[in-house]
């Protein structure tokens, strides 16, 4: 009899030791080798605003004339993008203006994969650098790739996404 | 000794001598005034750089549409089918205004794509490109701008009877 429970303590406790194994497993994949980089747009504007942002300096122009119901905004950017794979920045030039009377989000998209998306961008506001999304070097190497910036424009009040958003083409630089 | 001394002084003598200096060009300065042309030349040595700086502006217009159908389908039991002798119609197309700030030209090009459900509902444009020249020599109030206006065409499902999303218009600055 004792040894029938034996054998059978030892099956739980392989049973057990199987299940932890697993879920060490799955932990692991998710924490490390899971592709994150399946960024939606989001619908409505981040709660965060982007933690590169800074002020225009000397921006305090009115705001643009904004037709009833629909928005008007205002872009200054650079078509150059310089990716550092050891720093997971990339530096640009993109700024909302005072002008603006939306809150922006962008995103910086190589053949179709989201490298980087920003927080709310709020107007007055510009990024000289942003972060890359967790795992985004990877799927880089050093070279020049031909990418996109990803314009999401959100009412302030509603945080609504706008139906009309912006593609810019740029040049994208990845150094080491 | 005599002639080394009449060497020396023939030599002193020689050094004291004036002699009449000519400035280059041809101008006449005598002691008592004149002018003397002096050449100044320069060249240019291409250093500054003028990097583009792109800013522009976008406006539209409330981009909601509605679509009506109206008149009456007749059920003709003859043939069980409807004969439909409805209308239907969109509302007015709304604009795009482009405005261009930048040191360079910009060229806005217009994409609309419908949401999955609605792709019986097609969008054009008036102009599905604008070029708008450098906004250099230009006053603020007058920076070269142009506009597109956005219509809809096709059919809305009946069942879309609350205002909602149903695409997107992507302006694209190249």
């Amino acid at each position: 009899m004792e040894r029938k429970n034996a054998k059978r303590n030892r099956i739980l406790i392989l049973i057990l030791s199987l299940i932890t194994l697993i879920a060490i497993s799955v932990t692991v994949w998710a924490l490390f080798f899971r592709d994150k980089n399946e960024n939606l747009p989001p619908d409505y504007a981040p709660q965060e605003t982007e933690i590169n942002a800074e002020p225009i300096e000397g921006d305090d122009d009115a705001r643009l004339e904004q037709p009833e119901g629909g928005g008007a905004v205002s872009l200054t950017y650079s078509k150059d993008v310089t990716v550092s794979l050891s720093d997971k920045t990339a530096a640009l030039l993109f700024g909302n203006p005072a002008r603006s009377s939306q809150d922006m989000v962008v995103q910086l998209i190589i053949q179709d994969t989201v490298i980087i998306q920003s927080g709310t961008l709020k107007p007055g506001n510009q990024v000289t650098k942003l972060e890359l999304l967790n795992g985004a070097e990877k799927a880089l190497s050093e070279g020049t790739y031909e990418g996109k910036l990803n314009i999401l424009f959100y009412d302030r009040n509603t945080g609504e996404k706008a139906i009309v958003n912006t593609v810019i083409p740029v040049t994208v630089t990845v150094t080491k | 000794m005599k002639k080394l001394t009449a060497l020396f002084l023939a030599a002193m003598l020689v050094m004291a001598m004036s002699t009449t200096a000519f400035a280059a060009g041809s101008g006449n300065i005598g002691t008592t005034g004149g002018s003397q042309p002096i050449d100044v030349s320069a060249r240019y040595t291409g250093g500054t750089s003028t990097p583009a700086v792109y800013s522009v502006d976008l406006a539209w217009e409330d981009m909601s549409f509605t679509y009506t159908a109206a008149g009456t389908r007749t059920w003709s039991p003859d043939t069980h089918s409807y004969t439909d002798d409805t209308t239907a119609s969109w509302s007015e197309g709304k604009t795009i205004t482009v405005t261009n700030h930048s040191n360079t030209a910009v060229s806005a090009g217009f994409t609309y794509a419908a949401d999955t459900a609605f792709t019986a509902a097609a969008g054009s444009f008036t102009a599905s490109t604008i070029s708008l020249a450098s906004a250099e020599n230009t006053a603020v109030a007058s920076a070269p701008n142009g506009f597109t206006t956005f219509s809809l065409s096709g059919t809305l499902p009946d069942t879309q009877t609350a205002s909602g999303k149903i695409g997107t218009i992507t302006v694209t600055l190249s």
